[in-house]
């Protein structure tokens, strides 16, 4: 059986669910809008991990789940008293130790809490990263600035931070950084390229923008075109190892691709709204990520967590 | 090389390990840092090259420096607090308290030495919830405790304990040493749970439940009482370091 986490509005979810529901694989999904409906108990000890979930009025063994996707969000306002907090906390704590193949156990999503550590791992998968300063000393940005001529800076946690330019405006601003390091990067030139990794599967999406940052394209008149490409077959096989030394069976990778053909890596997201790319890259990255959760009913693997 | 402690000041057991590294190398080896002092920096300078590799800087209130090249840190905080936005909106110090949090995490796992014990995305190992370590003990062929919790009433209660249970001594593991009143029975397991971890500084505690001797659990901070348990500690502390 395959467990769905997460809630209902969210599409990247719902699409999966749908595409499993359609090949008549038994599933469930737990929606984290009606928790205030559902009873758990896990256990943990001589035996594994174990349990029972009781969703509405049926009763299910964790014992019987292959396979879990996983994409927890903040829990609805007005959803979140204490059984509907402690019913997340406990199947969180499941989805880390269980057996089952759990994509993404959450405890793996963690590498993005932050960008300077992960860039650490990306850099042990063998991409290159952008180089990168934390600071507080608003002299440190302007040399950093002199050298590398672009810089942009973003958020240096998992908090999801529009990439903005330190331009002349922004550097007239730089005594603010003494209140909070922050984290400034050169800036790389090229065309985006999100790959997103589905077990050994890879789809390579090319965004073609002029915004800095093409998540929020439109919120400066700009638009983003997607469109499925393919990777030098090292690229490819660097991103798979990527997503297998973080433990990610489906991860979304940001790299851009110089103007000499060479990859950066900037981050990889642990929990990829993929469907913005399916739809516009053709992608069967949904369909993929179903008959992941269906092929593999029981792949341990992992190191953040011993299960 | 300089052994650097990240701990409260009102940390005993960090403070005797440090007294127990001077004794061993001399007061100059070692380095104690407040997670307060970090928060209060002068100056953080913290990069990540293209090829991964790190470099920090952190300059102290005072205008000392923290060892940028320790030969070994024993880390026994959780990160560093936003104290300059103690007057901020909350939202601000949530902010602030994350940002912190993901730079303390990325300065730890840039160096090129031991972490007692080693830092993931999430923080250190002190985060990570009781049973995580049962089941990397079981994996380890340790008899452990049964345990859980339960949401509701309907799902029963899996969680509950069998039979009462009572304290039966504990293991201390430093690398690759087992030291305490039941080493010699379970040392070589709780051994091969650090090395399995990757975290060499543990404390198992046992249990005796049912005339059964199991572990109930496992703490990656331990309190380091004993001057036996300090000794452990330090002597590994210098092994690393040089």
């Amino acid at each position: 059986m395959i467990l769905f986490y997460g809630r209902a509005e969210d599409t990247p979810l719902t699409r999966c669910v749908e595409t499993t529901a359609e090949r008549g694989i038994d599933h469930r999904f737990v929606d984290q809008s009606a928790l205030r409906h559902h009873d758990l108990s896990v256990h943990f000890g001589p035996d594994g991990a174990g349990g029972t979930i009781v969703l509405g009025g049926e009763r299910l063994d964790l014992g019987a789940v292959t396979a879990v996707y996983a994409r927890p969000l903040e829990l609805p306002s007005g959803q979140d008293g204490g059984h509907e907090s402690a019913f997340h906390q406990a199947f969180v704590e499941w989805l880390d130790l269980t057996g089952a193949l759990v994509v993404n156990r959450p405890s793996a999503m963690h590498s993005n809490t932050s960008k300077p550590f992960q860039a650490q791992l990306i850099a042990r998968a063998g991409f290159a990263v952008p180089d990168t300063l934390v600071t507080d000393d608003p002299a440190e940005v302007r040399a950093f600035r002199e050298r590398h001529g672009r810089v942009v800076f973003k958020s240096v946690s998992g908090i999801r931070s529009i990439v903005t330019e330190l331009d002349d405006q922004a550097t007239e601003r730089l005594e603010l950084v003494r209140a909070l390091p922050t984290q400034f990067q050169e800036y790389v030139p090229g065309v985006d390229v999100r790959v997103h990794v589905v077990g050994d599967s890879v789809f390579p999406t090319e965004i073609v923008s002029e915004a800095l940052d093409y998540r929020y394209a439109r919120r400066t008149g700009l638009s983003a075109d997607l469109a499925a490409v393919e990777l030098p077959d090292p690229v490819t096989k660097r991103c798979v190892e990527l997503a297998e030394l973080l433990d990610l069976p489906l991860c979304g990778i940001d790299l851009r691709r110089r103007p000499d053909g060479g990859y950066v890596c900037f981050e990889v997201n642990p929990m990829p709204a993929y469907t913005y790319f399916e739809d516009g890259g053709g992608q069967p990255i949904g369909a993929t990520l179903a008959g992941l959760l269906t092929e593999v009913p029981c792949r341990r693997s992992g190191r953040t967590s011993p299960r | 090389m300089t052994v650097l402690i990240l701990a409260d000041e009102g940390d005993p057991g960090a403070a005797a390990v440090a007294s127990a590294v001077a004794a061993r190398r001399g007061a100059q080896a070692v380095t104690v840092i407040s997670p307060r002092r970090l928060a209060v920096a002068r100056r953080w300078v913290h990069t990540v090259a293209p090829d991964g590799t790190t470099a920090t800087e952190i300059r102290m209130s005072d205008g000392v420096c923290v060892p940028g090249s320790p030969g070994a840190v024993l880390n026994r905080i959780d990160g560093v607090s936003p104290v300059r936005f103690a007057r901020a909106a909350a939202r601000d110090r949530d902010y602030a308290a994350m940002e912190l949090h993901a730079l303390f995490v990325s300065w730890l796992a840039g160096l090129p030495c031991a972490v007692v014990n080693p830092v993931t995305g999430n923080g250190s190992a002190g985060l990570l919830p009781p049973p995580y370590w049962l089941l990397a003990a079981r994996r380890a062929g340790l008899s452990v405790v049964r345990t859980g919790r339960t949401v509701g009433t309907r799902a029963g209660h899996h969680a509950m304990p069998s039979a009462a249970r009572f304290p039966a001594g504990s293991v201390l593991v430093t690398g690759r040493r087992a030291s305490g009143a039941l080493a010699g029975r379970f040392g070589d397991g709780c051994v091969e749970v650090a090395r399995a971890t990757g975290c060499p500084l543990l404390e198992f505690r046992f249990v005796r439940e049912s005339g059964a001797v199991r572990l109930s659990a496992v703490d990656p901070r331990p309190g380091l009482h004993g001057p036996a348990e300090v000794a452990a500690v330090a002597d590994y502390l210098v092994e690393v370091s040089s």
